[in-house]
Order: C-alpha cells, then sequence, then structure tokens
C-alpha cells in the first residue's frame, strides 16, 4: 500500500515537472522570438549637422543672442523641459503653484513660435494624475517632453502619493497633435518596491530603432542614475542602472557615436563635489565606472549638448545655484567654463534644459524660482565668447 | 489583451475587502474555533465570506477621496500587487467558503495560522529572494537584480529550479501559483513588463516574513 502511494507521489510529481519543463521550454523559445534587438543611438542624437537651421537669419554668420522670461504670474515654477517642433517652433513644460510640492502644483506648457512666447496653460494636475492611473496622487512634478522620430510628443512627469520627491512614481503622457491634446497618463510600473523612486530630470536620447532612452534617477534611501529604454511607438521596455554608487543622481547624456555615449551625472555628496561622467560603449547596455571631471557640482542638475562636430556644450552650476555658466569641450572630459548666463548671490538658476537645432542653440532654466527663462543664441555666438577667452589667456 | 489595471485593481481590492473581514469578525467575534460543530464552522465561514465580498464591492466601486474608490487611495501608495499575491487571496476566500478549519476571522496575520497558506517553504524562499532582489534594487548589491526581470531567460531557469523545491517541499499549489504567474507575465495581464512584479511583491513578502517568524 506504501510502494503504492510512494508511485502514485512519483507519477504525479514527475507530470508536474514535464509540465513545468515543457511550459517554460516553449516560454522561452516565444520569448527569445521577442526579444529585442540592442539598442543603438540614433545618428540624428549623435550628430545635429543633419539638422537644418531653425532660423534662417541668423544662418548668415550674424552673432544672435537674446533672452526673455516666459510670461507665467504663479509664485513658484521650476524645472523646465524643453523641445523643438516642426515649423521652428519649440514647446515647454515646467511645474508652478504656490510652492513647491504643494498640492496647487500642476504642470503647465508653453509654445514658442520663433519669435514669442504664447499663451500658458496647466496640463496635468494631481486631480488629473489620479483619475489616469487610477491612484492617489497628493503633487506632481519635474516634467521631461521629448518628441520622437514619428512625432509623437511624450510628455514624463512624476507624482507622489505619499511621502516626499523619493516617494515618486513616473507616469507617461503622449500626444500625436504636438502638444493640443494629450491622451489618458499611465503609471510606469519600474520598481519592485512598491513602484516608488523613480524619478526623471533630462530629455532623453534618441535610438536608431526609433525608440528612445529616457534618463531617470532613483531617490529612496540611496541615489542612483538609470536609463528607461522605449520602442517607437513609446512602450516601456526595459530599464538599465548606470552604476550602483549613492549620491550621483540626474544623468544627461551624451551620444558620440551609434554605440559610444557619456552620462553626466548630478552630484549629492557631502564631502565630493566633482562633476562626473561614465562612458558606454555598447548603445547603453553596459556603462564605466564613475570618473571626475574637471568640472565641480554641488547637487545642481547639468545638461549637455552637441553643438558641433566634436564640440559639445554643457549648461550647469558651477558652484552654488546663484551661477549658471556655459562650458564647451571637444573631447566631452576636459571642459572649460566659457559664459555665465547668471551670477547673482541669493537667487536661483538651475536646472536647465537644451535644445541644439542647427545653428540656434535654445536654453531655459528656473529663473530666481519665480519664471522660466529663455536663452537663445547661435553658434557664431558661442565661438565668439570661446574666442574671447582663447584672446584672455 | 486584457485591461492591465483590472487585475491589480482586483487584487489590492481583494486585500482591502480581506482585512475588512478580519476587523469585522475580530469585532464582532465572528470565529469558528476547531471546538466549534462543523455546522457553526460552515455558518460563520460562510458569513465571513459574503462579507468579504460585499466589502470587495465597496472598496471597488464606492468613491471615498476626490472620486476615488479605496482600492485606488491603496494602489497610490502601495503600488501593484503580484499574481501569486491575487491567487493567494483568492484561496483564502477559497477556504473561507470551504475549507472551515482556515480562518482569516482570526486574530493572526492575514494569511494564515498552521495550516499553510503561506506554505513555510514558500515563505522561506519569498523572503530569501525578496532579501536579495530588494537588497539589490535599493543599491546594495552592485549587481542590478531587478533588471534581469526585463529579459527573462536566465530567470526562468531560476523559477524552474525554485518550482522544483516547490515540489520538493510538497508545495505542489505554490508551484502552480508560479507557472500562472510566469504565464501571466507572457500575456502582459499586469502593468509591469518584469517578471519579478508578477512573482512576489513587498506586501506578499512581508506576509511570508510574519509567516516564517511568527508560527
Amino acid at each position: 500500500m506504501r510502494y503504492e502511494n510512494n508511485t502514485s507521489n512519483f507519477a504525479k510529481v514527475a507530470f508536474l515537472l514535464f509540465i513545468a519543463a515543457f511550459f517554460i521550454i516553449t516560454f522561452l523559445i516565444l520569448h527569445k522570438a521577442s526579444h529585442p534587438q540592442n539598442p543603438t543611438f540614433s545618428e540624428v542624437a549623435y550628430s545635429n549637422l543633419l539638422s537644418e537651421s531653425i532660423d534662417e537669419d541668423a544662418d548668415n554668420g550674424e552673432v544672435l543672442f537674446t533672452s526673455e522670461l516666459i510670461p507665467e504670474s504663479l509664485p513658484v515654477a521650476h524645472a523646465s523641459s524643453l523641445d523643438a517642433l516642426p515649423d521652428g517652433k519649440l514647446i515647454a513644460f515646467w511645474f508652478a503653484g504656490s510652492r513647491e510640492g504643494a498640492t496647487d502644483v500642476k504642470i503647465w506648457q508653453s509654445v514658442y513660435d520663433g519669435k514669442k512666447w504664447g499663451s500658458v496653460t496647466d496640463v496635468v494636475s494631481p486631480n488629473q494624475t489620479a483619475n489616469d492611473t487610477k491612484r492617489f496622487t497628493k503633487k506632481v512634478g519635474n516634467p521631461v517632453v521629448y518628441r520622437s522620430i514619428n512625432g509623437i510628443l511624450h510628455l514624463f512627469i512624476v507624482s507622489v502619493g505619499i511621502g516626499g520627491w523619493s516617494g515618486s512614481g513616473l507616469n507617461h503622457y503622449m500626444s500625436h497633435d504636438n502638444g493640443k491634446t494629450w491622451g489618458r497618463g499611465e503609471r510606469l510600473i519600474l520598481s519592485p518596491i512598491l513602484n516608488i523612486s523613480t524619478l526623471a530630470r533630462t530629455s532623453a536620447v534618441t535610438l536608431s530603432d526609433g525608440g528612445f532612452y529616457l534618463p531617470v534617477y532613483h531617490e529612496f534611501i540611496r541615489k542612483y542614475p538609470e536609463m528607461l529604454r522605449f520602442d517607437r511607438d513609446g512602450n516601456f521596455m526595459s530599464q538599465t542602472r548606470l552604476n550602483s554608487y549613492t549620491g550621483l543622481l540626474q544623468p544627461s547624456i551624451l551620444p558620440l557615436s551609434n554605440l559610444k555615449a557619456y552620462a553626466y551625472l548630478r552630484t549629492h555628496r557631502k564631502y565630493d563635489n566633482h562633476l562626473y561622467y561614465e562612458v558606454t560603449k555598447d548603445g547603453g547596455i553596459t556603462w564605466s565606472e564613475p570618473k571626475p571631471t574637471n568640472l565641480s557640482n554641488e547637487n545642481s542638475s547639468i545638461v549637455v549638448a552637441q553643438v558641433d562636430k566634436n564640440k559639445y556644450l554643457m549648461v550647469h552650476n558651477p558652484s552654488k545655484r546663484d551661477k549658471l555658466s556655459l562650458a564647451i569641450s571637444n573631447d566631452g572630459v576636459k571642459w572649460t567654463e566659457v559664459y555665465s548666463l547668471e551670477d547673482t548671490i541669493g537667487n536661483e538658476f538651475s536646472y536647465p534644459s537644451i535644445q541644439v537645432h542647427g545653428d540656434i542653440v535654445d536654453i531655459i532654466y528656473t529663473w530666481k524660482r519665480k519664471n522660466i527663462k529663455h536663452v537663445r543664441f547661435n553658434k557664431a555666438w558661442l565661438n565668439q565668447k570661446a574666442g574671447e577667452l582663447n584672446n584672455d589667456e | 489583451m486584457m485591461n492591465n489595471n483590472l487585475i491589480t485593481t482586483v487584487t489590492s481590492g481583494l486585500l482591502i475587502s480581506i482585512l475588512i473581514t478580519i476587523f469585522v469578525s475580530i469585532m464582532f467575534g465572528l470565529r469558528a474555533n476547531n471546538s466549534d460543530l462543523v455546522v457553526k464552522q460552515a455558518k460563520m465561514g460562510f458569513l465571513r465570506f459574503i462579507i468579504t465580498i460585499v466589502a470587495f464591492l465597496i472598496v471597488l466601486f464606492v468613491p471615498v477621496y476626490k472620486s476615488l474608490t479605496l482600492t485606488e487611495l491603496l494602489r497610490g501608495i502601495i503600488g501593484d500587487l503580484s499574481i501569486t499575491t491575487l491567487l493567494i487571496l483568492l484561496l483564502v476566500l477559497r477556504n473561507n467558503l470551504f475549507n472551515h478549519q482556515i480562518s482569516v476571522g482570526e486574530f493572526e496575520p492575514l494569511v494564515m495560522r498552521y495550516n499553510k497558506v503561506p506554505n513555510r517553504a514558500f515563505a522561506f524562499i519569498i523572503v530569501v529572494l525578496g532579501c536579495f532582489l530588494y537588497s539589490s534594487y535599493l543599491g546594495y548589491i552592485r549587481f542590478d537584480i531587478y533588471d534581469i526581470g526585463y529579459f527573462p531567460s536566465p530567470l526562468f531557469m531560476l523559477v524552474l529550479g525554485i518550482i522544483e523545491l516547490f515540489l520538493w517541499f510538497s508545495a505542489r499549489r505554490y508551484a502552480l501559483l508560479w507557472l500562472i504567474a510566469v504565464l501571466c507575465f507572457y500575456f502582459k495581464c499586469e502593468s509591469s513588463h518584469n517578471l519579478w512584479d508578477y512573482l512576489f511583491d513587498p506586501v506578499l513578502w512581508l506576509i511570508c516574513l510574519i509567516r516564517l517568524f511568527r508560527f
């Protein structure tokens, strides 16, 4: 009798094992068939020389430099993000309200038609995010906009249900008409711990398959940088951690070729104020150890872009946030400060966002925490400033 | 493709409604002790089942704050629960109706007393895996274990090995749960694209931790 029971149990286990093995092997075959290709950076991302200038007046070698505040009346404005639209237009997003983290803070949007900024409209509020994602949402912040190759405008915003910014989740909105209307927001599932603490700040990088990398960072307990990969339709695919060291966050990605890119990192460390960078040589799958650049960074967001062949531009706070500067580099490692956009003690000029299109460079940033400021210049102006610096030396 | 939000909403709703049932059972003494008559046990079990279903419908459909239901409020705080948690909660529900020895009306933690929901071997494996996964995710382990869940070919081998462990420890039910979870991952039944999120979650990990050390 006992023997029969054992035989029966053995048969059951063997059957279950067979089912499990069959299931898993079938699954592996199916999964292998649908496995995505290794990523490579799009030529668009590392060679803006391909793009046409959006300001033809400035293409004649004349120096261009303009600056203006985006008109807006709320007490606090911060964390702006910029991207280019067709016909030379720009679109900007930022959060504004009574104070950072308040429940009345919304995400605001404005379009630049090449001459002036249009009316400011609210796009996303905590209530709307709550209704879209079917999750309690207390506050929203840090919008990041990106226009993909197929013309879809992606808007990523962080939202918090409980706690501070380190408890944030990331939400994804898409527009198929350049920001006139927006689809229903979707909460991205990015963390095994209560799906919290994935924040975005810097803009995405285009991949050759039409998808993109969105640089993000983790804040809960430890701060480290990550990248999210999306396909050309805006579907989230995977995430990659750039390093596990604490205190390095908000990566700004600078593609140099189809496989090589630098990531520059904000430093949030008590006894270290170097600006760090790391390198990938396989399209962002693996990254090197972080190394310090010759610039310093005291817990401030930075952005980097290519302005010419072997010429890179960084917007950063060299010390405190009361000074915002431009630095250029020929190799992406050694940087030279060429111009101070802002330098007023006691004020804050921070969180820059950059767009380079042909000959024109557009930068927007937080101005005194009250407004978003837009600065436009051309490469002739930048070359002039770099030349002045060389002459001084 | 089914609605990605549906399953996670149902899971959160079940969790809250079972917690409510426990609370109501404690408050009104709806307990069916082992010494009770079989008939009484059956009545109590059925009553708790009804309470759970009513609570489930309320937390799923009745707005309580800014047009959000209790389930949606919970999802804003604890995120999405795994398929395994959903299946275990369904087991709890089923046990409440048909197996009166297993009671959610006890002052024991949600899942369950001596009688194996979750199984101790299962709880042990979840706790160990969770320790590695969560440490890695927080950056204390340099290798990102969570990342494997996006391209889970190696993880399948691990899952297969663990399923065999479940069978070894006579926890066939949990082997089946994980097979269903893997199947749900393939059909993207939840919003997540990561296999780990289908296998377990922090709530289940906590339940397993309590199960492991409390009983």
